[in-house]
């Protein structure tokens, strides 16, 4: 049996009354039941469908830890750099997967809003965990989200009451320490939006230190009839790290869901959005930025799955490769048999800056249904010579020009990001990690 | 109502003209598939001992592979061993037999199919290489042809005198090891054609393989050659069709496609075999592996499709860009009606400097047909300055069919450029109103329309394939509006 694998059994058999929810059957059971699908699955490998551009011999090659957790003594000031600017925000900080209060602000939550750590919810009042065990909207071959549902220790909950509104944007920020030993960390969070209420949640993912880590990472967000959620998830982990994440998300009736996701660290960085429109009139607009250089592997997925009548998604998806850098954009929409007037949209634009970048795109449509409306495309292409030449001549340098361009490029997506403090913390973020020129 | 159902049986029966049987003596192996079924076909055909080393290699290669099931299409397991490899309605060797000894039921098949053998009769700008279950029946015009030296004849006959270029080039585009159902053609094929187009020749008339399934539970292996030598140009098309059987019989063909420098070869294809009943029972299934390769600077491939018939489709018309701005062409219009799967596409796999492919994809589903676009755009590292254009578009008529695409872009060269779009909808209600106001009937509007979405591929086939490819559309559509 691979190496991960024995260590994640041995982990559930060794620590299970540590776990959060140990005391709530159904929680330990959906932990062991958890386990099975995931030795049954087993770790992906290339040959799975949906694994097939992304590299799997990190999985049996290297030998992740399982860390007590907690957190040894951090400066707020080194997370400076990594929240959205404070007093902005209301932030919960995790580290190395637990929750550190002393990190987190939530001053001034109005009411109807819950924001807890899930350790905590599982512990004190399980039941009100209980209904979203089983929601994932699952796609093939996840046997790494099976492991992170059998062992996940901690992460965020957050619940609005129907009509409450979120005036600031909340940011969980998911922070690893460098160890000697890599680790393994997998949180699960859960947001879940009432009738009509409205929120922007910034997830972000970051590494102090350049240490090679491995986060398993689900967040799971359930949208109420009405509700409207602006989602961003910024990874950014160090060039080491590896990153296998999902977001998971069921839409009601004439909700609206804004899944923003940019992906700039990590040695290999793949995340995968699953969506379930499952009301009339719900509306969900998927973008995604990757910017990969060195020898970076960057992947983002999308499943849109229009599950009712009268459903809308729109996704656009970009790329910007350089180096030795590779990138993978695969996207799925779905129409079942029975289901009408559905509009679906996706693109995918990737640009290549260097010879030795590579890029595999895979933008997919399942349709069972006539009363469709279905688009796809796909481009993938250098920057413009004539575009560089324009430039040249009005006087800039040729780098200058290229970046311009690049910039050009990613801005599209970026000015979508709504307030300026948050769309100027994430330009920022991206400059800092591999810059592309 | 029941009324108006038993007329649209009516005109679904009558729907598939090629469905009769020519009732004929043959000379069929029994059922199953072991080495001494292969020696056996290769004796039959009096092939040298290579062809049969090579036959065995490949036997013995798929006997270690699994069919493979990754397409979207689903069918109940094959038995390999209920399957006769051989039928041949010649005694004997059939390459000794003369136009004028052959059974006139046969000749009668050919006449009815609209393809007369008869040199006289025949259209004149085509040349008919008839395949009648394992055989090639015979082959018009080629005395014609050998004056510009060109060789167009069976592949039976091109093993037997031409040996060096078949040993040269046949599976050096799909190797034996290629998948399951090209191993199992290598082993077992029975006969196919081969044609060769000597430097600077352009082919003065159209090409053209007639394959024809006749006896019951057979399968029909066959394998086609093209050579394109150097800055020669050739017209090839393919038709095909089977009787109507309650049950599924197999098609496993290989076509191999090389052009040489500056070369240009145009393949066309309408595929009209047996689609199976409205209930979906017998019918054939068509996997098949056909891969051209532009081997030489400058040359051009270009495969046209339109499939209306079979069960299963399972093809992806591929193309090699190995030479430098040689260029690849994919057009193709599938329609699956009733209970019809069809999983096609095509790979372009752009090796050379300045490469070029279009990808032109229509696919009709209705009924409960399942379409499904599979295609690959792979650009290598040194393909630099390659391009790809990839467009494909689906049509649903009816609640219960369905469309899907699945197409894989690879690129590795910075330089390249590559666009794919594609769309999935049905006809427009306002486009139905309008032709109604004009006062065309519902299936005449819906005909309308099709062709009109299909125009852009039709348009690529020669005349007279374009169009039977016009009816065949009408046709297939038929009882699938109201």
């Amino acid at each position: 049996m691979n190496a991960l694998l024995q260590v994640c059994q041995q982990q559930l058999l060794a620590a299970d009354a540590q776990l959060p929810g140990h005391d709530a059957l159904s929680i330990r059971r959906f932990r062991q039941e958890a386990m099975q699908r995931a030795l049954q699955t087993g770790l992906p490998t290339q040959q799975m469908e949906h694994w097939k551009y992304t590299p799997t011999r990190w999985l049996t090659e290297s030998a992740y830890a399982f860390h007590a957790g907690g957190c040894v003594g951090l400066d707020p000031e080194d997370l400076k750099a990594l929240l959205v600017a404070r007093g902005q925000v209301h932030h919960l900080v995790f580290v190395n997967g637990l929750l550190s209060l002393p990190l987190s602000g939530l001053d001034g939550l109005p009411a109807g809003v819950q924001v807890e750590s899930m350790a905590r919810l599982a512990r004190e009042s399980p039941e009100a965990l209980e209904p979203w065990l089983g929601s994932d909207v699952t796609g093939a071959d996840q046997g790494l989200a099976a492991l992170n549902q059998a062992l996940w220790p901690d992460g965020a909950f957050v619940r609005l009451a129907s009509g409450v509104q979120l005036s600031q944007p909340l940011q969980l920020l998911f922070l690893t320490t460098s160890f000697r030993e890599p680790i393994v960390t997998l949180p699960w969070s859960v947001v879940i939006l009432g009738e009509g209420a409205r929120a922007q949640v910034i997830e972000s993912y970051a590494t102090l230190g350049q240490g090679d880590h491995f986060t398993n990472a689900r967040t799971t967000l359930v949208l109420g009839q009405g509700a409207q959620l602006d989602h961003l998830l910024l990874l950014a982990e160090s060039d080491r790290a590896h990153h296998v994440g999902s977001v998971q998300a069921t839409q009601l009736g004439a909700s609206r869901l804004a899944a923003r996701v940019f992906a700039v660290g990590g040695a290999l960085t793949r995340h995968e959005l699953h969506v379930a429109l499952a009301g009339a009139e719900a509306e969900c607009h998927p973008d995604g930025l990757f910017v990969a250089g060195g020898r970076q592997h960057l992947e983002l997925h999308s499943w849109i799955h229009h599950l009712h009548s009268h459903t809308r998604s729109q996704q656009w998806f970009k790329g910007v490769l350089d180096g030795e850098a590779r990138g993978v954009f695969n996207g799925v929409v779905r129409v079942p048999q029975g289901v009408r007037e559905i509009q679906a949209r996706q693109q995918t634009d990737n640009l290549l800056l260097s010879d030795r970048a590579e890029i595999a795109a895979k933008p997919q449509l399942e349709i069972h249904s006539d009363a469709v409306q279905c688009h796809h495309g796909a481009t993938v292409g250098s920057l413009d010579a004539e575009a560089i030449f324009y430039l040249r001549s009005r006087g800039l340098d040729e780098e200058c020009a290229r970046k311009l361009l690049v910039q050009g490029f990613i801005d599209v997506l970026l000015q979508r990001v709504q307030p300026a403090v948050v769309r100027e913390w994430i330009a920022r973020r991206l400059n800092s990690g591999e810059v592309a020129s | 109502m029941n009324n108006d159902r038993s007329q649209v049986m009516n005109t679904l029966a009558r729907s598939y003209q090629q469905g009769f049987v020519t009732p004929i003596a043959s000379d069929t192996l029994a059922q199953g598939l072991d080495e001494a079924v292969i020696r056996s076909i290769s004796a039959k055909k009096q092939e040298p001992e290579f062809m049969l080393e090579w036959r065995l290699a490949a036997y013995r290669r798929w006997l270690g592979m699994t069919e493979p099931h990754w397409s979207s299409v689903r069918y109940p397991p094959i038995d390999y061993q209920a399957i006769s490899y051989y039928s041949s309605p010649f005694f004997g060797n059939p390459g000794a037999v003369a136009l004028e000894d052959v059974d006139p039921a046969l000749l009668a098949t050919y006449e009815k199919l609209g393809i007369p053998l008869d040199e006289r009769l025949s259209l004149a700008g085509v040349a008919v290489d008839a395949v009648f279950d394992s055989v090639s029946v015979a082959t018009t015009h080629q005395k014609k042809l050998a004056e510009l030296g060109i060789l167009f004849c069976s592949m039976s006959e091109a093993i037997r005198e031409h040996g060096g270029l078949v040993r040269r080039y046949l599976g050096s585009v799909v190797p034996p090891g290629d998948n399951f159902f090209a191993a199992l053609n290598a082993a077992v094929f029975s006969d196919g054609t081969f044609c060769y187009i000597p430097p600077g020749v352009r082919c003065p008339m159209e090409l053209s393989t007639y394959f024809r399934i006749n006896a019951a539970r057979t399968g029909q292996f066959e394998r086609t050659l093209i050579i394109a030598d150097e800055y020669s140009q050739v017209r090839y098309l393919e038709g095909c069709s089977a009787p109507q059987r309650d049950r599924h019989q197999l098609h496993a063909a290989v076509v191999e496609l090389i052009a040489l420098e500056g070369a240009e070869i145009d393949y066309s294809t309408v595929q009209n075999w047996y689609p199976g009943d409205a209930e979906g029972r017998g019918g054939i299934y068509n996997f098949v592996t056909k891969r051209g390769e532009c081997r030489g600077d400058g040359s051009r491939i270009s495969w046209t499709q339109v499939e209306t018939g079979s069960a299963i489709t399972w093809k992806y018309p591929s193309v090699i860009l190995r030479g430098n701005g040689s260029s690849g062409r994919f057009h193709s219009v599938a329609l699956t009606n009733h209970h019809q799967q069809a999983d096609t596409g095509t790979k372009m796999i752009h090796i050379g400097a300045n490469t070029r492919s279009t990808i032109l994809s229509k696919g009709i589903s209705a009924g409960q047909g399942h379409n499904a676009y599979r295609g690959l755009v792979k650009v290598l590292a040194g393909a630099t300055g390659a391009r790809n254009h990839t467009q494909c578009d689906s049509l649903l008529l009816g609640g219960a069919c369905s469309a899907h695409t699945y197409p894989y872009i690879e690129v590795k060269n910075r330089s390249a450029r590559v666009e794919h779009e594609a769309t999935t909808s049905r006809i427009g209600e306002d486009q139905l109103f309008y032709c109604r106001q004009r006062g065309l009937g519902s299936e005449e509007a819906v005909s309308l329309i099709v062709n009109g979405f299909c125009q852009e591929v039709l348009r690529e086939l020669p005349m007279e394939f374009s169009v039977e490819a016009r009816k065949l559309l009408a046709v297939s559509l038929e009882g699938s509006v109201g």
